[in-house]
């Protein structure tokens, strides 16, 4: 009898062993190929089909980041926005073609003293939400108005916003502290309120359109103190009623609205909820609507033809282009400008995109009136143009010295454009450097004279009206020894001039026109090789009714009505409810 | 044993400080937080306003000394507001004002002046004020007022002008007088979200504990019994396979098997929630499963490897021979060895905290957990100085703390650790 030899036991147990992560995995992908699910490529849910509006339901949205604030006078961030203006209303606000419209106000504000004084009629019967000591809440007055404004532009508050209203006579007093109130805000009666500006000024229209200015009542602000911005009451179409910190805020419809529209009975507004999960929500259906997607999320829904009815896509009211610092060498030649301006391949970059760009030649995009579609000094590809350009700077071979390009982000989306724009200027022989900063880094140092001679650079309007992106982002006003707007340090008397008059300008057409030559020479000049204005895509479930993008506040829910009870499209293969082995074994479930 | 833990805990308070003062320069060199809190349309007043609140526009040292709390604080923005109020009082009432503190500029100062001390305290909604003025000839005076913080300086500044009868006055420190600084555990107030840094974190702190908990339940149970099994079975091919499996374990990285599972047991499958956090404690454990148990493979591949190796040599001792040898039942025998085996755990149970802490940031960003690990992403990015300080603190004191315990844990079980050391 042989004894078994122990080194050869070993060896076979090893090489059984081994096996077994390996059978282990295969086992695994055998069982998730035979049970995997397909999932359901269009909408889970269909709605009533009521033709109807109707109150009822709750509608569950969501953003990525976290709310910081529900105070209207401190909220300057998106998603703030999107809260904010479920439960507060301004006195003027934006209809669906970008116009100002009345709101609280009942109609347009009479102007006059030459455009420096503006008087608003606020409508009767405005409601504000319950809040401490008005159980039923109670009626919006001038006062109210005021008391926000003054609010607004204290110092103590700290508003982002004030610099839209310091043009109010007397602010800067008040915001200083040397005065008890704004002498520029008078409150006539109990409906009336004018407002004195120390220049004319047509944007004081769009900055009392801003969340900033939307009123808010004195006693709440007393009764919370620092807490308040938990505590929000307003006169929109929901009322505030809780917020787990992180998770989710909940909102209930506020039933004595002064313009009663079918809404949801609840709103619920998840926060810190990434793209990626989003999506998948929301093909679950447990989400109502969505915007950002990731790639991959954006290449999906963009073909999948079910969704085709529920998804608008639209640019953003955002310019985005490359600036060149006009007092740095070799961009001090606007030659070598525009030579790069007419050498970026923008149909390219947005093939690389997956067509999520709509390319830009000119700082105002679209959506913003002054905008021309055919304007002949756009930037576009033209290589001959460019070459020209280049020969004309004296560097007909290209630039003897590469040039460096600040950009922000590491991800893969900023190196996508950092190596086209270097494939797209190697055309002209001009060498490109990267420089990868961060954002915060950007943002302190290429406002600084001197410092980035180029950078990836974009401008979101606060409101839309041309001198949001010309005045701020042009004009040698903005020039400062830190922390400079006019970051490509662009300065020409001619624009100045241009500007400071449209500024003024009460006649809206002779305003528009000057805005148009402003945004002309710009594209002339190329303190910005202008890129691409992005484009956005929403979705929406089927059983959504009352939604469009709004040109300005883009999420704004505050019309939705849900068309319920809904009715299940396709059969969930798996669910809540379902149990786990009917999955694993579908053949267990038909026996 | 006190020594020990004396010298232990003397130990982690430096490494803590070590720490903050390492992260505190590193967040203050890299960026202006003012830009990034405030984006791009931001005006370069508002700019200018926002670094005079937060104190960033005094010297880097300055700073740090203010955050740590020795020699005045860095200031909230409500303080400040207070002494603003009152420099401009006092000067609209005639007087010369000169704030040395805030500009560290001690030159051109008159030879003869009056001083200012003050201090701020927040008693419940209520703020307090206590302020002492000294003329220049020497005769101190205490003013106080209470109440409303946009008050106070108008409260107490004609008495206090009146007390100093005109001229230059000093204000020499105008302080926090409740917690102020880290030394007296205060975290400063956050940029992003304008509160306090400690309430931030208050929300944040419990869910990340609550995942880290069942992570850590997970990483037991399974390495555990893996570990023990492949011991008891070794060398053979229950043990290679176990071993292997752990291999496969520890090289699974969370970013790439926690969207995995997401997308197959959460979106396709629907066990297991899609992310989130949810409603309710029992929800809260219900969210937790999935992102815990992804949190959990590789600590629990370390624990198996780490169980076994000692288990099997635990199995070779003599006491273990003995016990067999005297007919102990087998079952018996293993119980008594698994124990003796279970010390490294313990002190691995340490170390399994800064892994957890670390594996949490990734793993509650992919899951959409709102614990501390999105906060501090959140925060590096937007240069919220303050929290991610604060983050910082709390995970350093976290770890310190889990690697104490455990040492201590070690030192009371096993006699010869703390003779060793102390030895």
């Amino acid at each position: 009898m042989t004894t078994p030899d122990p080194l050869k036991a070993r060896r076979r147990a090893d090489a059984i062993g081994c096996l077994v992560p390996l059978a282990l995995a295969g086992a695994v992908v055998a069982l998730l190929a035979a049970t995997w699910p397909s999932p359901p490529e269009g909408p889970r849910w269909r709605g009533a089909g009521d033709a109807e509006p109707r109150s009822g339901g709750t509608f569950v949205f969501h953003h990525e980041e976290n709310v910081r604030t529900l105070d209207p006078h401190i909220a300057y961030d998106e998603l703030s926005g999107m809260a904010v203006r479920l439960m507060f209303d301004g006195l003027l606000d934006y209809d669906m073609e970008s116009n100002l419209v009345p709101s609280l106000a009942e109609a347009m504000p009479e102007v006059s003293d030459g455009g420096k004084r503006f008087r608003f009629r606020l409508r009767r019967g405005v409601q504000f939400h319950p809040m401490p000591g008005h159980p039923e809440g109670r009626e919006l007055t001038a006062d109210d108005v005021r008391w926000s404004m003054e609010r607004l532009l204290s110092n103590e508050v700290g508003s982002p916003g004030y610099p839209f209203y310091s043009a109010i006579e007397g602010a800067g007093e008040y915001h200083e502290g040397a005065a008890d109130h704004v002498a520029g805000i008078r409150v006539i009666d109990r409906y009336t309120i004018e407002f004195q500006l120390t220049e004319a000024d047509q944007t004081f229209l769009n900055a009392m359109a801003m969340t900033f200015a939307y009123p808010v009542p004195r006693e709440n602000y007393a009764h919370w103190g620092e807490e308040v911005k938990f505590h929000p009451v307003g006169t929109g179409p929901f009322v505030f009623e809780s917020w787990e910190r992180d998770v989710e805020l909940r909102f209930r419809r506020h039933t004595r609205y002064w313009d009663p529209q079918p809404n949801p009975d609840e709103m619920v507004f998840q926060e810190n909820l990434n793209r990626e999960l989003a999506a998948l929500l929301f093909r679950n259906g447990d989400l109502d609507a969505i915007h950002r997607q990731s790639p991959s999320d954006y290449r999906f829904f963009r073909d999948a033809e079910q969704w085709a009815d529920y998804r608008d896509e639209f640019p953003r009211v955002s310019t985005f282009g490359i600036g060149l610092n006009c007092e740095m060498e070799p961009f001090d030649d606007v030659h070598v400008r525009r030579a790069i301006a007419f050498a970026i391949d923008r149909e390219g970059w947005n093939r690389a995109r997956a067509g999520r760009l709509l390319p830009a030649g000119q700082i105002l995009p679209p959506a913003i009136p002054g905008h021309d579609p055919d304007l002949p000094e756009a930037h576009r590809l033209d290589l001959d143009v460019a070459r020209e350009e280049m020969r004309l700077a004296g560097h007909p071979d290209g630039l003897p010295e590469p040039i460096t390009v600040w950009i922000t982000g590491q991800d893969d989306t900023a190196r996508t454009y950092g190596e086209l724009l270097q494939h797209d200027l190697a055309q002209i022989g001009i060498e490109v450097r990267l420089r990868f900063v961060s954002f915060a880094v950007y943002l302190t140092e290429s406002g600084k004279p001197n410092t980035a001679p180029a950078f990836f650079t974009g401008w979101n309007m606060d409101f839309p009206d041309p001198s949001n992106f010309l005045d701020i982002l042009f004009h040698s006003r903005s020039i400062h020894p830190e922390n400079s707007e006019n970051r490509a340090f662009y300065r020409n008397d001619e624009l100045d001039g241009i500007l400071d008059q449209a500024r003024s300008e009460t006649d809206r057409e002779r305003r528009l026109g000057l805005y148009r030559q402003a945004n002309a020479i710009i594209s002339r000049d190329a303190p910005w090789a202008f890129t691409y204005n992005p484009l956005s895509m929403e979705l929406w479930q089927p059983y959504v009714k009352g939604y469009e993008p709004h040109p300005v506040w883009f999420e704004d829910y505050r019309n939705v009505w849900l068309d319920l009870p809904r009715e299940r499209l396709t059969r969930r293969l798996t669910g809540r409810g379902a149990s786990a082995p009917a999955v694993l074994f579908p053949a267990m479930g038909a026996l | 044993m006190l020594a020990f833990i004396v010298r232990r805990v003397l130990g982690a308070i430096t490494i803590v400080f070590l720490v903050v003062l390492l992260v505190f320069t590193l967040v203050h060199a890299i960026g202006d937080p003012a830009a990034a809190t405030l984006g791009p349309n931001a005006g370069p007043e508002q700019l200018a306003d926002f670094q005079r609140k937060y104190g960033l526009d005094r010297p880097l040292g300055q700073q740090l000394l203010g955050y740590l709390g020795v020699g005045g604080c860095v200031r909230g923005r409500r303080p400040a507001i207070v002494e603003d109020d009152l420099s401009a009082q006092l000067e609209r009432a005639g007087l010369d004002v000169a704030r040395p503190h805030r500009t560290s500029e001690e030159s051109a100062l008159p030879s003869s002046h009056g001083e200012i001390t003050a201090e701020l305290t927040k008693a419940g909604e209520a703020w307090e004020l206590a302020l002492v003025a000294t003329d220049a000839g020497g005769a101190a005076q205490t003013f106080r007022a209470s109440g409303n913080v946009d008050d106070l300086a108008s409260e107490v500044a004609e008495p206090v002008a009146a007390h100093l009868g005109g001229g230059a006055v000093v204000v020499r420190r105008f302080d926090r007088g409740d917690r102020c600084g880290l030394l007296q555990g205060d975290l400063g107030e956050s940029f992003g979200h304008n509160e306090p840094v400690a309430d931030v974190i208050g929300h944040r702190l419990p869910r990340t504990l609550l995942l880290g908990a069942i992570a850590l339940l997970f990483e037991l149970l399974f390495g555990l019994s893996v570990g023990i099994l492949a011991a008891v079975r070794r060398n053979t091919w229950v043990d290679t396979g176990l071993m292997s499996s752990a291999y496969l374990g520890i090289s699974l990285p969370t970013f790439v098997t926690g969207p995995l599972f997401l997308f197959a047991f959460a979106f396709l499958y629907g066990w297991f929630p899609l992310g989130g956090y949810g409603v309710g404690f029992w929800d809260h454990v219900y969210h937790a499963l999935l992102p815990a148990f992804t949190l959990a493979i590789i600590g629990a591949a370390t624990y198996a490897r780490i169980m076994r190796s000692e288990l099997v040599d635990t199995l070779r001792s003599d006491f273990v021979r003995t016990a067999a040898a005297k007919g102990l039942p087998r079952h018996r025998v293993v119980g008594h060895a698994v124990r003796n085996a279970l010390l490294p755990i313990v002190t691995m149970l340490g170390l399994s905290m800064t892994l957890l802490v670390a594996g949490a940031i990734i793993t509650e960003t992919i899951f959409g957990w709102p614990g501390m690990g999105a906060l501090a992403i959140r925060a590096i990015v937007n240069l919220d100085a303050p929290t991610v300080m604060g983050v910082v603190v709390v995970f350093a004191v976290t770890v310190q703390t889990g690697n104490l315990l455990a040492d201590i844990a070690v030192a009371a079980l096993d006699p010869r650790v703390r003779l060793e050391k102390s030895g």
